[in-house]
């Protein structure tokens, strides 16, 4: 029984293994192709340019760990960046416009869970119709026209540094930290496993399953929500059309880290490194003045090498 | 085994993606000039031909041109100056995505020490190196004043703008305002259509719908756009709406010559792109050059449609 259950472990991470691979060719290969590619500069580039994709992907990883999806994340970082300019532009303190950003964006979970949780909404439609509204409501908040934000200390979320390291990594590794606890050193993390690989089961056995779908959608809405602040901190200016289409590097790189869109099978380690190879390789690309047409084509067929090699490794078990 | 062998095809792919992408660009030499640019998106029809001449321009004068494509996203932009300022480019040239939230990408190259063209649209930064494009506003103010000759006083016209807060939008709104366009029609109704022209025309169509015949013209701020509301009109059986745009892009150069399309104002998309490569190698090079270029803007009218098709731009400009 022990013996079968590491050898099933050691499948599962075994698609881990060729993304750890794949990360380590692209740098390798990189460092001879592009002189500046190792440079610490570029290495700060990469994930500065990685924390916004990865923020979202992380909180995107509890929403599919449940077979559930939520495309609305997009559309909370547009309403929280006009939001915070509105605000900032008024002379409100920045850190009380926080606070106010990351209400606003709790919000949008809630509606998203109440939908999905409780009036048995399909998860798809559901974040498509809050897709739609949040859009819409950064839109008409804003008349359609961007607030510019001078507020010094909001920037710095964005364009600041601690030491060498730009701030939104830091956030980035403090979410990845925070949320890698909560998955998989607490009950309330492996009630998400139990609750994606089986509803009834879960429920039969005393886990309150619409309590644990509500928690991913104001999970993802706040991770969306801290994207929105380091966002517009980085353009200097809050944007209506900001975010758009961001729910869908996130399911990528969710996808790209093995965790199965039905549910109950996953990891956050895998949507790391996913999302750390969608940045690696894009930076890649970008260095090596690929035409951005190709970039596009390059990343789809990843995603689909990624998701086969993690299916063909998940049938082998069979 | 399988597995295995996956990760192997794999990893020969990306190999094989980056260094076959790699290309031509190992013969630069050393003491080649390197250009970066930053379009804002290359889906764009006319972005492509200012960016198409850019890449020919370079070719001519020997220089090396990284071209880096936004996709319409402004921190994509940002991410792809960033990664120009680590490859040390010797200039920086940019199309704005946005006035506000591309500004930053300005004091980020001069931060860095890197000559920084704007070229194109405006940005709210102006400690730029040199500017080469359009004054936005001088193409509404032709626009308009076309539409106020062709069309009679007092009649019902909508209006298609660009993404709000666009340098394009602004400056064409504040052109129709600034010859008293607005006052002069019964404006129905104002709708951005984001430069796209299926957005357009499902716009057109329903305004087609709404207000039936008495709708008299439509004024796009792009022919992209103006080619949309065009087809809508066409569809309806209303070939007596009177359409205009601005960019003299083909399809509308085309329809204004079958007489089907009122005016097209060309904005010299090769004149913007090939000027911005000029300007940036003078830099490189440490020789005198233009601080602000202005490319003007003329209508493509019935009147001169034939010798602009048979002589270029300069056919028309004298």
């Amino acid at each position: 029984m022990n013996l079968n259950l590491n050898r099933q472990e050691f499948k599962s991470i075994l698609p881990r293994f060729a993304l750890v691979a794949v990360v380590l060719l692209i740098v390798g290969v990189m460092s001879f192709l592009s002189p500046v590619f190792m440079t610490s500069k570029n290495m700060t580039n990469i994930f500065r340019q990685i924390s916004i994709n990865g923020i979202i992907a992380v909180g995107m990883t509890f929403v599919i760990l449940l077979g559930d999806i939520d495309l609305s994340v997009g559309a909370v970082v547009g309403v929280v960046s006009v939001v915070c300019g509105n605000l900032l532009e008024q002379g409100m303190n920045w850190f009380a416009v926080c606070l106010i950003a990351l209400a606003v964006s709790i919000v949008f979970g809630v509606f998203n869970g109440t939908l999905v949780a409780y009036l048995n909404f399909q998860p798809f439609v559901a974040t498509l119709a809050t897709l739609t509204i949040g859009r819409g409501v950064a839109l008409a908040y804003s008349d359609g026209r961007p607030y510019i934000i001078n507020n010094p200390i909001f920037k710095a979320i964005g364009q600041g540094y601690v030491g060498k390291v730009p701030i939104p990594v830091i956030i980035l590794l403090a979410v990845c930290v925070i949320c890698y606890v909560i998955l998989n050193y607490t009950t309330f993390g492996r009630y998400f496993f139990a609750v994606g690989g089986n509803k009834n089961a879960a429920r039969l056995s005393g886990v309150k399953t619409k309590k644990v779908e509500m928690s991913a959608y104001i999970i993802s809405a706040i991770c969306a929500c801290i994207v929105g602040l380091i966002l517009s901190a980085r353009i200097s200016s809050g944007q209506p059309n900001a975010g758009d289409g961001y729910e869908l590097d996130a399911i990528a790189a969710v996808a790209i880290g093995g965790t199965s869109m039905n549910g109950g099978v996953g990891s956050l380690t895998g949507t790391m490194l996913g999302f750390v190879m969608i940045g690696l390789l894009s930076n890649s690309m970008n260095l090596l003045n690929i035409n951005s047409f190709y970039q596009q084509i390059v990343k789809g067929c990843l995603i689909i090498i990624a998701v086969y090699v993690d299916m063909k490794s998940k049938g082998d078990k069979k | 085994m399988k597995v295995r062998r996956l990760i192997a095809i794999m990893m020969i792919c990306c190999v094989a993606t980056l260094v076959f992408a790699q290309g031509g660009s190992e013969s630069a030499g050393e003491d080649q000039i390197t250009i970066g640019f930053s379009s804002k998106d290359n889906s764009d029809v006319f972005v492509k031909n200012i960016t198409d001449a850019a890449v020919a321009k370079a070719d001519e004068l020997g220089v090396k041109l990284l071209m880096a494509d936004a996709r319409g996203d402004v921190n994509t932009q940002i991410s792809d100056v960033e990664n120009f300022i680590v490859q040390d480019v010797d200039v920086v040239i940019v199309i704005p995505q946005s006035v506000e939230g591309s500004a930053p990408v300005v004091s980020m190259c001069n931060d860095a020490g890197i000559p920084i063209i704007v070229c194109n649209g405006d940005i709210a930064d102006t400690n730029y190196t040199a500017f080469v494009g359009c004054t936005d506003q001088e193409s509404g103010e032709i626009l308009g004043t076309w539409m106020m000759e062709n069309v009679a006083e007092g009649s019902n016209i909508a209006i298609i703008e660009g993404p709000m807060g666009q340098s394009g939008q602004v400056g064409r709104y504040n052109g129709f305002k600034a010859v008293g366009m607005l006052d002069y029609f019964n404006v129905l109704s104002v709708q951005t259509a984001n430069w796209k022209r299926d957005e357009a025309m499902a716009l057109a169509e329903d305004w087609l719908t709404t207000y039936g015949d008495d709708l008299d013209a439509i004024v796009c701020e792009n022919d992209d756009m103006g080619m949309g509301a065009l087809s809508a009109a066409l569809a309806a059986g209303r070939d007596d709406v009177v359409i205009g745009g601005v960019d003299a892009i083909d399809d509308a150069v085309q329809a204004v010559k079958a007489g089907t399309y009122g005016i097209s104002v060309l904005q010299d998309a090769a004149g913007q792109g090939g000027g911005s490569i000029e300007v940036a190698v003078k830099i490189a090079k440490g020789e005198d050059f233009p601080k602000d270029t202005r490319i003007p803007f003329v209508g493509i009218t019935a009147e001169n449609v034939e010798a602009y098709l048979e002589g270029g731009v300069a056919a028309i400009t004298e």
